[in-house]
């Protein structure tokens, strides 16, 4: 009997902390994180964020790292760098925020809700 | 070199090119479709969209070999005799100026009419971003937009 409550009791905790649901805000900062992506992003990195092999690197990663932020935020802003690597791109503050939001809050990518003072920071 | 099935404008095609060769050059060079542009071959200019499953995609960097079993249209296949709520509004309004860039973005307009039917000013801004115009026809491909929306509505 008190096996049965404790693995109520775990499935009723990880039920409740999977279902993590977002604010009305959190959802339409994804609405507009999606029409950038699909604007600037999708070509490359897919619908599904999985990139296309070698070329172009998914964007789907086990954990989010603060460190994988201030990449995307830099990539983003400036490009790599390389001659065939990706290019700058032409993003106000607030899209980059709204873009980096997206792609680290979808796809099964889970991480906290940045704002542009965060952004600016990191620029 | 490898041999693609692909589905294109509603009819399947047979292509033997290099798996990293861009759609793009597989529509023009292969499938001799000229209405899809070549303008920087970086993704950075928009011209070369078409749609891959409904979304605007930039053809001159996806490589072919991820394109089997998708449905890919291009301005040859949006309409078969230009009636498309998009073309018919980039008539009316008379959009284009030196016209090159011009089936890149009708094709993004279009993608973005599919996912919001009636879209804001700044919406438009939003979308329409990754397509340069050199003559800067912006504000005509707006209104034209604006135009295609009330069209597709009534």
């Amino acid at each position: 009997m008190i096996q049965k409550s404790i693995l109520w009791a775990s499935f009723m905790y990880f039920f409740l902390f999977s279902c993590e649901s977002l604010t009305s805000e959190q959802k339409a900062e994804l609405d507009r994180g999606r029409e950038v992506y699909l604007t600037h992003c999708v070509s490359c990195h897919g619908d599904k964020g999985d990139g296309m092999g070698g070329a172009y690197p998914t964007l789907i990663k086990p954990e989010i790292l603060e460190a994988h932020t201030a990449r995307s935020v830099t990539l983003i802003k400036q490009g790599s760098g390389f001659e065939a690597g990706m290019k700058p791109i032409d993003l106000t503050n607030q899209e980059i925020v709204e873009v980096v939001n997206y792609i680290q809050n979808t796809w099964g990518n889970k991480a906290p809700f940045l704002t542009e003072k965060q952004i600016q920071d990191i620029l | 070199m490898a041999s693609y099935q692909l589905k294109v404008n509603g009819k399947q095609h047979t292509v033997e090119v290099d798996p990293d060769t861009p759609l793009l050059w597989v529509l023009r060079d292969n499938l001799k479709l000229y209405g899809t542009k070549y303008g920087c071959g970086i993704a950075q200019c928009g011209v070369c969209t078409v749609h891959v499953d409904g979304l605007p995609i930039r053809s001159c960097c996806v490589p072919i070999e991820k394109l089997e079993n998708k449905e890919i249209v291009t301005i040859e296949g949006l309409s078969e005799d230009g009636s498309h709520p998009v073309q018919v509004a980039w008539k009316k309004i008379d959009v284009p100026q030196c016209g090159y860039c011009q089936s890149g973005q009708i094709m993004t307009a279009a993608a973005l009419l599919q996912r919001k039917p009636n879209p804001s000013d700044e919406e438009i801004s939003r979308a329409m971003k990754g397509n340069l115009c050199r003559c800067g026809t912006y504000t005509r491909i707006r209104e034209a937009i604006h135009e295609a929306s009330k069209h597709q509505q009534s």
